[in-house]
């Protein structure tokens, strides 16, 4: 079975990267803010970097460790890297066969045949990232490495693309790393994500358990979540009162004292005119900053956090930036992080 | 206070224009065109120009020959001492060239560092030989080239070459695939510049291999030997650079124009201008 296995810690400018994996026939996400170091992974995996020490391991064959340090060509790995690099005098066809073989059967495969003799300057986005992806498994490698395949993409194509690399991923089963800084891309086409900041790996699991239970504030705020810094103390009736260090107070079931980050996802956030007489017991009046549009839903943003709702619902209720809303949210939808 | 400055910018560049072209136009109305050309047929003429075309030809592919690989190597790697060797690839193009004459009969002459004892082996490179004028036009065009290759190269995206590699091409596939096409309007513009500095090459020349007609005697040599004797013939070779010396220019813009249709995005070149 194909397996990736690495230990590695890389020296970047300002800190080593440092991270250990078992990546089977499955995708890895590695997500987290930009100069996480998660592209310096990617590329000491392919031996593009050489990291301090360590070792990195595929199948049965070491490619870095024991005095063993693989060139890159040496290395089986297929790189998709950032903005594509495709090779700009090359037509699609000689991009892919570049590494030799037939292009013939990926082409058609990535639904790019009919491009063949054009030059990667004449490709739209999409097109662009099929013929990296194309170009790297025409080598057939036994990794496959994705460095934001999906960054230089506009919102709708991506959307799109994302259904398209989770099926040929699942077809590949190839042990497969994917960069991405947008967790949405990492949970729709990855089986487990990994969080780095600043080099180190803050937490490795399926996007639910980031989402349900992330280890830290830097991976709720990744997962998307509102992450609202501010004092607990103990409520009645077995709740925690937060008083938010920008201004309003918030009731959860979760038990902290002292200084913590409310956890809040958008989606657990309704937002309405008047204060609804409801089982929530969360109600802040806040104004609207912004209104954004991610497909069918809408990304309301408060002052205070982001609630996120149908975009019917967005249209009756009329939200436009400037308006008052009252946001709504159960105390059970809130986690509390103790702040260190 | 606007039209008056309209004025004098406008006044600057009639005299720049006029003072740049004044001269080029009386090489060619002094003597009727025809007469102008004829003059090429002169013997002294013939010698120069085969004596220039030989030379010049090795002394160039010899410069492209070892200068690529040296700023591929200047542009791709970062090495102590990298700026060191950067200075001095380019300390010819701010010597005066009859410094540069001197400096290579120090070091190739009969009785110069190298040349003594090539001279005991039997190998002549110095006055009166055709290698020496090979070597002080190799020497003074080199810089020409290696800054402007080196800026070629730097301009080809670090990720393009990451990315052959991953494809598995080696060192050499690497170069010759990826770095030598996606450089080569760069290359060509610094090789025409080059060329044109090495063609019309005076200084090092005479002092350090001689004028000696057929055998050292290039063309700006036979200007030199030719403009108290016959003028005409000195117009007449002086005409056939400024013909020369306008064609390697629009080569360069369209080795130029080439560079900015065929590569695309790419950062600029980090060291040198070109």
């Amino acid at each position: 079975m194909a397996s990736l296995h690495f230990d590695l810690a890389v020296p970047t400018r300002s800190f080593d990267v440092e991270l250990a994996l078992d990546v089977g026939a499955e995708t890895v996400a590695l997500v987290g803010p930009s100069g996480a170091g998660k592209t310096t992974v990617l590329r000491a995996v392919a031996g593009l970097a050489r990291p301090a020490r360590g070792s990195i391991v595929c199948g049965d064959d070491v490619w870095f460790g024991d005095g063993t340090d693989l060139r890159p060509e040496q290395r089986s790995v297929g790189f998709v890297f950032q903005e594509y690099a495709l090779f700009p005098h090359l037509t699609v066809e000689r991009n892919v066969t570049f590494a030799g073989g037939e292009a013939d059967g990926l082409l058609e495969r990535l639904r790019i045949a009919h491009l063949a003799h054009a030059k990667p300057r004449d490709l739209s986005g999409g097109e662009r990232q099929r013929v990296a992806l194309a170009r790297a498994l025409a080598r057939r490698p036994r990794v496959l490495l994705l460095d934001e395949p999906m960054g230089a993409l506009d919102p709708h194509t991506r959307a799109s693309v994302r259904g398209e690399l989770h099926d040929l991923l699942r077809e590949l089963r190839l042990p497969t790393l994917l960069v991405t800084h947008d967790f949405e891309d990492a949970a729709a086409v990855a089986d487990r994500i990994g969080v780095l900041s600043e080099g180190k790996l803050r937490q490795l699991g399926t996007a639910p358990d980031l989402l349900g239970a992330p280890a830290d504030e830097v991976v709720a705020s990744f997962a998307g979540a509102n992450v609202l810094p501010g004092v607990a103390a103990r409520a009645p009736d077995g709740l925690t009162v937060v008083r938010l260090d920008a201004g309003a107070t918030v009731y959860s079931t979760d038990e902290a004292l002292g200084s913590v980050d409310v956890v809040l996802y958008p989606w657990d956030v309704s937002l309405g005119l008047v204060t609804a007489d409801d089982s929530a017991l969360n109600h802040l009046t806040d104004e609207i900053v912004s209104v954004a549009r991610v497909g069918n839903r809408v990304r309301v943003r408060l002052r205070t956090l982001t609630g996120e709702i149908t975009a019917a619902s967005a249209e009756r209720l009329e939200l436009e930036p400037d308006r008052r809303v009252v946001a709504s949210f159960k105390a059970t939808a809130t986690r509390l992080l103790p702040r260190a | 206070m606007r039209a008056s400055f309209a004025a004098v910018v406008s006044t600057a560049t009639a005299i720049a224009f006029a003072f740049l072209l004044l001269p080029i136009v009386a090489i060619f109305l002094r003597v009727p065109v025809g007469h102008l050309f004829a003059q090429l047929g002169d013997r002294v003429t013939r010698d120069a120009l085969l004596v220039s075309v030989r030379t010049s030809a090795i002394a160039h592919a010899s410069v492209l020959l070892v200068g690529t690989p040296v700023a591929y190597l200047l542009a791709r790697r970062r090495f102590p001492g990298r700026a060191a060797v950067l200075t001095l690839v380019e300390l010819p193009l701010v010597l005066p060239p009859a410094v540069a004459g001197i400096a290579l009969l120090a070091a190739f002459g009969r009785f110069g560092l190298l040349g003594k004892h090539l001279h005991t082996l039997g190998i002549d490179v110095g006055l009166g030989t055709q290698t020496a004028v090979v070597l002080a036009v190799a020497f003074v065009e080199s810089p020409f080239y290696v800054r402007g290759a080196v800026a070629a190269f730097e301009g080809v995206d670090d990720n393009l070459l990451a990315a052959a590699r991953t494809l598995g091409a080696g060192p050499w596939r690497v170069f010759l695939r990826v770095a030598l096409p996606l450089a080569a309007g760069g290359l060509g513009a610094a090789s025409a510049l080059a060329l044109a500095r090495g063609l019309g090459e005076f200084g090092a020349t005479i002092i350090f291999a001689g004028s000696l007609q057929g055998v050292t005697q290039t063309l700006p040599l036979a200007i030199y030997a030719q403009f108290d004797q016959s003028f005409d013939v000195a117009l007449a070779i002086s005409a056939l650079f400024i013909l020369v010396g306008a064609g390697i220019l629009i080569a360069l813009k369209v080795f130029g124009w080439l560079r900015f249709t065929s590569i695309s995005p790419f950062r600029p070149a980090a060291s040198t201008s070109s």
